[in-house]
C-alpha cells in the first residue's frame, strides 16, 4: 500500500497514463483512450486520496477513541459517532483540493486524444488556425470550472461542518 | 518619584472596555502583585505599560520616557522594561544561548564575545549553565520560563513585567521559577507580576492591586490586604482562589 | 529503426534527463523570484494590490498548467516573439511556479505565532530586525516542507512540456517507445528515472524537517 501511494505520488500523470495507454498493450490489456484515461486518473487519485485519509486519521487524537470507549461505546459506535465525524472534517479540504488538481489534470489526458476539452480544441484548431485564442478560451474555461466545484466544495463544507447542526 | 505611574488608563478593544480609568505608582525597588479574576484586565494593563497595546485616553510613564506621547520611541521603552509572559516565547530557531544573546547584540550593541560572557552568566543565574548550547524543543517547560527570564534580565532592565508565568507550568516545575523571582526580589529588581500563587504574592510582594472588572478596585500592602480585604470582591476572590 | 530496448537507450533517456531537471532548476528559480514578489504584494497593506495578487494566484491556480504551456507557446508569437518550446516551457513554468511559491510562504510567514513577534519586540528589537533575526527564520523552516513538495510537483510536471514539443525525458521516452516498439519499457525505466529524483527530494525534505527546530 505504502509502495503504491509512493510510486505513484512520486511520478509524473502523463507517464502514468502513457503506461496504461501505449504500455499495457504489450501484455494483452487493449484500453480505448478512454478508458486508459479513467484508469489512469483513478489509480493517481487513489493514491493521493489515501494519503490525504491516512494523515487525517493520525491527526485525530487517541484521547477522542478512549473518551468514546471510557463512555461504554463499542468500538463500531466510538467510530461511527466520533471519529468518522471529525476525521472527515479534516480530511475534506485536502481531498477538495486534490479533486480540483484532478480535474486540471485531465487537460493531459489530451495527450493520448481521449474526447476532453483540450482534444476539441485540438480539432478546433485544425479548422479555424486560430490556436491562441481557441488555447486562451479552453484554458479560461477551467476557471471557470475551478471556481464552481470551489465554491460547491466550500458550500458543502459549510452545510455539513459550520451550521450547527439542528438539534 | 515612581518609576511607572499610570493616570486614568482607559485601554478600548473596538466597544469592550477592557482598562476603565487605571491609576497606579510603582516606586523603584518595589515588588507589586496584580490579581484578579481571568477578564479583568491584568495582562493588559502589563501590555500597555509595555506599548505592546496601544490607550485610548490617559497617560503611563515609566522611567523617564512618556510611553503614550505620540510618537514615543517604543524600542527603547522596551529595551529598558523586561517582560515575560506565560506561554514561555522563546525563540524556538535559536539556542539557549543565542536566545539570550540576540537582543545584546542588536539593541545593546555588544560585541559577540561580550554578549556571550554576558549570556553565560544570566543563564548561570537561573541555573541552567549545562543547557547554554540546547534548544527550546530540548527543555522542560519550567526551563524555558527561566531562560526566558535570564533572558530579559540580560537587558539590564528597570523595571521587569511578569505575567502569570507560571500557570502554563505542571505543578511540580513551578517552584523552581518562583525561586528565581525570590532571588531577583532579594536583589532589589522592581517589579510587577499577575500571578495567581497567593502565598508568594503575600511573601514575596510589597504590595498587592486587585483588578476587578476593568478597574484597581482595591490595592494596599500585601500582608494586609490578602489577611483582611476591605471589599466583598476581593473577599470573594480569595475565597475562590485559597480553596 | 526497429529495435530492442537496451542499455544505450536508457543512457539516452538519462541524457534527456538533465532538460528535466534544467527546466525544473530553471521554474525554481524564477518561479522562485516571481513567487517572493507575489508574497510580498500579498501581505503589504495595500489592498488593490492584494486583490490583484489574489486574482493572479486564482488565474494561476485555477487553470492547467497544460492550457498556460500552450498560451505561452501559440500567445507569444503573436506578440511578434519567436520562442522555442524550451522559453516557452521556462516562462510558463515560472509563472506557474510563483503562484504557488508565493502562497506557500504566504501561509508560512503567517503561521509563525503572534507571541513571537511580541517577544520580539518587548526586548526591544526593531521591526526589521524582528522580521530579519525572529519571524523570517522561523518561516523558513516551517516552508521546507510545503516548498520541496512543491518542487517534486514542479519536476513531475517538467513532463507536459512534452506536449509542446520540448525534448525533455517524457519527450524522449516517447520518441524511444517510437523506435524501439517497446513502449511499457521504455515508459517504466522514465518512471523508475521520476521516481529517483522526486523520492530522493522528498527524502532530504524530511532529513532536514527533523534536523531543524519549528515553533510547535
Ligand atoms: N486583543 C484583544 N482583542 C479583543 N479583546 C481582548 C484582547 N485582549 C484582551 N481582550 C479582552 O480584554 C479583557 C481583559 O483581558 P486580559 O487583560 O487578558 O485579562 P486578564 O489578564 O486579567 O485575564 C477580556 O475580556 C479579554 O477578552
Ligand atoms: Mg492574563
Amino acid at each position: 500500500m505504502r509502495a503504491y501511494v509512493e510510486l505513484i505520488r512520486n511520478t509524473p500523470l502523463l507517464v502514468q497514463l502513457f503506461i496504461v495507454f501505449f504500455g499495457l498493450p504489450t501484455l494483452g490489456i487493449r484500453l480505448n483512450a478512454n478508458e486508459a484515461a479513467l484508469v489512469a486518473l483513478s489509480i493517481n487519485l487513489g493514491a493521493y486520496s489515501t494519503e490525504i485519509i491516512r494523515a487525517g486519521i493520525e491527526s485525530l487524537p487517541r484521547s477522542q477513541i478512549e473518551a468514546g470507549r471510557a463512555l461504554g461505546l463499542t468500538a463500531l459506535q466510538t467510530f461511527r459517532y466520533i471519529v468518522l465525524y471529525q476525521a472527515v472534517k479534516a480530511i475534506y479540504p485536502a481531498l477538495a483540493s486534490q479533486f480540483v488538481l484532478l480535474m486540471l489534470a485531465t487537460s493531459i489526458v489530451s495527450a493520448i486524444g481521449a474526447t476532453e476539452l483540450f482534444h476539441q480544441a485540438a480539432f478546433i484548431e485544425s479548422r479555424t488556425y486560430r490556436s491562441f485564442e481557441v488555447y486562451t478560451l479552453i484554458t479560461l474555461s477551467y476557471l471557470l470550472l475551478t471556481v464552481g466545484f470551489r465554491g460547491l466544495f466550500s458550500l458543502v463544507y459549510w452545510a455539513v461542518f459550520v451550521r450547527r447542526p439542528s438539534r | 518619584m515612581s518609576l511607572v505611574s499610570l493616570e486614568n488608563v482607559v485601554k478600548r478593544f473596538g466597544s469592550l472596555e477592557v482598562l476603565k480609568g487605571v491609576s497606579l505608582e510603582v516606586d523603584k525597588g518595589e515588588i507589586v502583585a496584580v490579581i484578579g479574576r481571568s477578564g479583568s484586565g491584568k495582562s493588559t494593563m502589563l501590555r500597555c505599560i509595555n506599548a505592546l497595546e496601544p490607550v485610548q485616553a490617559g497617560r503611563i510613564m515609566v522611567d523617564g520616557i512618556e510611553v503614550t506621547a505620540p510618537g514615543a520611541d517604543h524600542n527603547k521603552l522596551r529595551a529598558r522594561v523586561g517582560m515575560v509572559f506565560q506561554s514561555y516565547n522563546l525563540f524556538p530557531h535559536l539556542n539557549v544561548e543565542r536566545n539570550v544573546k540576540l537582543a545584546l547584540k542588536l539593541v545593546r550593541r555588544m560585541s559577540d564575545a561580550e554578549a556571550s560572557e554576558v549570556a553565560r552568566r544570566m543563564v548561570a543565574k537561573v541555573g541552567l549553565e549545562d543547557k547554554l548550547l540546547a534548544y527550546p524543543d530540548e527543555l522542560s517547560g519550567g526551563q524555558q520560563q527561566r531562560v526566558a527570564i535570564a533572558r530579559s534580565l540580560a537587558m539590564q532592565p528597570t523595571i521587569m513585567l511578569f505575567d502569570e508565568i507560571t500557570s502554563a507550568l505542571d505543578p511540580e516545575l513551578v517552584g523552581e521559577v518562583l525561586k528565581v523571582l525570590e532571588e531577583l526580589a532579594e536583589e532589589g529588581m522592581t517589579m510587577m507580576l499577575v500571578t495567581h500563587e497567593m502565598h508568594f504574592a503575600r511573601t514575596v510582594a510589597d504590595r498587592v492591586v486587585f483588578m476587578h472588572e476593568g478597574r484597581i478596585h482595591e490595592e494596599g500592602p500585601a500582608e494586609q490586604i490578602l489577611r483582611e480585604p476591605g471589599t466583598a470582591e476581593l473577599r470573594n476572590f480569595l475565597s475562590a482562589v485559597l480553596h | 529503426m526497429i529495435r530492442e530496448f537496451a542499455l544505450a537507450d536508457f543512457g539516452y533517456l538519462l541524457l534527456a534527463t538533465r532538460w528535466t531537471i534544467l527546466l525544473a532548476l530553471t521554474a525554481m528559480l524564477g518561479g522562485g523570484f516571481l513567487g517572493l514578489v507575489v508574497a510580498i504584494c500579498r501581505v503589504l497593506p495595500i489592498r488593490p494590490l492584494n486583490w490583484l495578487t489574489v486574482g493572479y494566484i486564482n488565474l494561476i491556480q485555477g487553470t492547467p498548467l497544460l492550457g498556460q504551456l500552450f498560451v505561452f507557446f501559440f500567445g507569444l508569437p503573436l506578440f511578434g516573439l519567436s520562442v522555442d518550446a524550451w522559453t516557452a516551457a521556462a516562462l510558463a513554468m515560472s509563472i506557474y511556479a510563483s503562484a504557488f511559491f508565493g502562497e506557500i510562504w504566504r501561509g508560512s510567514l503567517q503561521s509563525v505565532p503572534l507571541r513571537q513577534w511580541e517577544a520580539g519586540a518587548s526586548l526591544g528589537l526593531t521591526y526589521r530586525q524582528r522580521l530579519a533575526y525572529v519571524i523570517i527564520p522561523q518561516a523558513v523552516r516551517i516552508s521546507i516542507p510545503p516548498t520541496v513538495g512543491f518542487i517534486v510537483q514542479l519536476v513531475k510536471n517538467t513532463s507536459l512540456a512534452a506536449l509542446i514539443g520540448f525534448i525533455e525525458l517524457t519527450r524522449a521516452s516517447q520518441i524511444m517507445a517510437a523506435a524501439t516498439f517497446a513502449p511499457l519499457q521504455v515508459y517504466l525505466a522514465a518512471a523508475g528515472i521520476y521516481f529517483v529524483i522526486c523520492f530522493g527530494l522528498s527524502h532530504v525534505s524530511q532529513l532536514l524537517e527533523r534536523r531543524l527546530h519549528v515553533a510547535r
